[in-house]
């Protein structure tokens, strides 16, 4: 069977098509963004609207975190279309357990102003005790929904203090598209904050793209 | 001024309201005439209120003020009692020459706590309590037509200061000051809520006062527009995340504590993530990117056995197996083949039954496929049979044939 970039790659040189490849492995299977000092087809402006063509051939698109690091995740288009299908969309109950760790460990922290970069990842762990005790997610399900969340890369164990064991969330956030970023950003906030002038405004634009 | 109006009972009543400004200023004063430019002198002040008030009705020496205040530089704390003296934050408990003893003011005090408040929440808890207050006068049976009038001028004054600022923070100011003060000002819905409940509340008691009352509805409707617009200048710069920080963190805790489990699932379920698998570290694979760049070495074929009677014994020892397996591949073909020239194989696999026979079936006629000297060939092409009730759920696109044997 071939690749469904067969064509794109064909165009390029042997070398240069090892570069793209390279690069593709890279940000499709490497567990965090890579560095593009490593990747000659993410430094090369060229080869990587190569590399984010050949993504998009399998719904993929091409995500840049801060600095100078890649990584894939999926396509806005695609996502909007998987999730009118609901194809892959998580249980109701992980993405619960998933929201409140985003609220303990991202949205808490910045509001107390300890978080100041402008991405998902945290240095704030939520603890165990506190998704068991200030929650009203179903106390016997939980264990088993860390457990898939973390085998999703969704969440990362920190270190484990006194309290227990304890989760920030995990690399797939950085897979995040800029759109899927603010999407769940105003997701969150709509949820949390529904009387907020924030909510109004983001009601407010959601109106006027419609 | 009625120059009838000038007695000596209005000078004192001046010099009354005069004194209770000055004291409710003095936690502020740097000099009798002008502010402070250092927040560590209100500090002080502070710390010398809460001595004053662990004293109690002793009162405190000048030298107990100084123990209190020890924390700060001497010149500093001189200066501030001297300010607080004359302006009557700390006054001498009683007035006589040769009395040391000293008692603070509460109005000060209480100015101090209104300031310190005003610098956390901004105007908009004080904007709260007078509506509620003001809610109260409205309420009141004893209330007249003018004290509404009064009541809705005073919250159309608020209301109209407050959406003049954020509209010029909003329009000229920069992302940051709007960042730092727009929270302290914009609309919460209670807010919005209380404002128009007092407006309706005046209205239906006192449907005469159009006026007024049309322009409190005005500055409400205004504060509502401008805070949307605060707030979507506000989100459409900070990012993608940092809007999170906009929302006090006691909403974030009310929310995670109170809602069920599906709201909470809610924010997430526009967004789809990778399916569990095996991820790579970046390091492993910048490694193995590297490596990969090198030219294998050579490999060198291993030496051929040059013995003559080795190299005879071979084929007498090999090829009766070799036979044996062959006819018995050969017998499994014929039988699965059932005297056809040729079988699909995605018809074949779906007959199969279960997947233990298919997977042994498929296995045989691989095998003797590859057998060189069977006369048998398998081909896949592309594409799947795909049926959910099957089983094997999917079966390959493939054609079992009986080869012509060359003559």
């Amino acid at each position: 069977m071939t690749h469904p970039a067969e064509d794109l790659l064909g165009a390029l040189s042997e070398r240069q098509r090892d570069e793209v490849v390279a690069a593709w492995a890279a940000v499709e299977y490497g567990r965090e963004p890579v560095d593009e000092v490593g990747f000659a087809a993410l430094r090369d402006p060229a080869l990587r609207e190569t590399l984010r063509a050949v993504l998009r051939r399998t719904g993929r698109d091409l995500v840049r975190i801060a600095g100078r690091r890649w990584t894939s995740g999926y396509d806005d288009d695609v996502r909007a279309e998987l999730v009118a299908r609901g194809w892959g969309l998580l249980p109701e109950y992980d993405r619960a357990v998933l929201t409140t760790i985003l609220v303990h460990s991202v949205a808490i922290p910045r509001s107390d102003g300890h978080l100041t970069d402008d991405s998902w990842a945290s240095a704030v762990p939520t603890t165990v005790a506190e998704l068991r005790s200030h929650t009203q997610l179903a106390r016997g399900k939980l264990n088993d929904a860390l457990q898939r969340l973390r085998s999703a890369d969704l969440i990362r164990a920190a270190r484990t203090s006194s309290e227990g064991a304890s989760y920030v969330p995990g690399p797939q956030f950085h897979r995040l598209t800029p759109a899927a970023r603010r999407l769940l950003q105003e997701e969150l906030v709509l949820a949390a904050g529904p009387g907020s002038p924030l909510a109004a405004a983001i009601r407010h634009s959601r109106g006027g793209q419609q | 001024m009625d120059p009838d109006d000038l007695t000596l009972e209005s000078a004192a009543q001046d010099l009354a309201i005069v004194a209770v400004y000055r004291q409710m200023f003095a936690v502020l004063g740097s000099s009798a005439q002008s502010v402070i430019s250092d927040p560590m002198l209100v500090d002080l002040a502070d710390a010398l209120f809460a001595a004053f008030s662990a004293a109690g009705s002793e009162g405190l020496t000048m030298e107990q003020m100084r123990s209190a205040c020890r924390g700060f530089p001497e010149p500093v704390f001189t200066s501030r009692v001297r300010v607080l003296r004359e302006l009557g934050a700390v006054q001498k408990a009683f007035d006589r020459p040769n009395q040391d003893v000293y008692r603070a003011s509460f109005t000060s005090y209480v100015s101090l706590l209104f300031v310190r408040r005003m610098l956390t929440r901004g105007g908009q808890l004080e904007l709260h309590r007078m509506l509620s207050l003001e809610r109260l006068n409205l309420d009141d049976p004893a209330a007249t037509e003018d004290d509404a009038r009064e009541s809705a001028s005073r919250l159309t004054t608020a209301f109209r200061l407050i959406v003049t600022e954020l509209f010029m923070l909003t329009s000229g100011g920069t992302i940051d000051s709007l960042r730092e003060k727009a929270p302290l000002l914009w609309n919460a819905d209670s807010l919005i809520g209380e404002a128009a409940a007092a407006h309706d509340r005046m209205l239906s008691r006192w449907p005469e006062l159009t006026r007024p009352s049309t322009d409190l509805r005005a500055a409400i409707a205004a504060y509502r527009d401008v805070s949307t617009a605060a707030a979507g200048r506000l989100t459409q710069a900070v990012g993608a995340t940092r809007a999170l920080d906009l929302l006090p963190a006691e909403a974030w805790r009310t929310f995670t504590r109170r809602s069920s489990v599906g709201a909470l699932a809610a924010p997430l379920a526009g967004l789809i993530f990778d399916a569990p698998r095996a991820w790579l570290s970046a390091g492993d694979l910048t490694e193995a990117v590297a490596q990969a760049e090198r030219p294998a070495p050579q490999r060198l074929r291993p030496p051929r056995a040059d013995s003559d009677d080795l190299a005879d014994a071979t084929p007498a020892d090999v090829a009766p197996a070799d036979d044996r397996e062959a006819d018995d591949l050969a017998a499994r073909a014929e039988a699965v083949l059932a005297g056809r020239d040729a079988v699909d194989m995605a018809d074949l696999i779906g007959r199969s039954g279960d997947w233990p026979t298919a997977r042994r079936t498929l296995s045989d006629l691989v095998a003797a496929a590859q057998h060189p000297s069977l006369p048998y060939d398998l081909t896949w092409g592309d594409g799947l049979v795909v049926g959910a009730d099957g089983v094997p759920s999917w079966r390959g696109q493939g054609r079992f044939v009986r080869v012509a044997v060359p003559a």
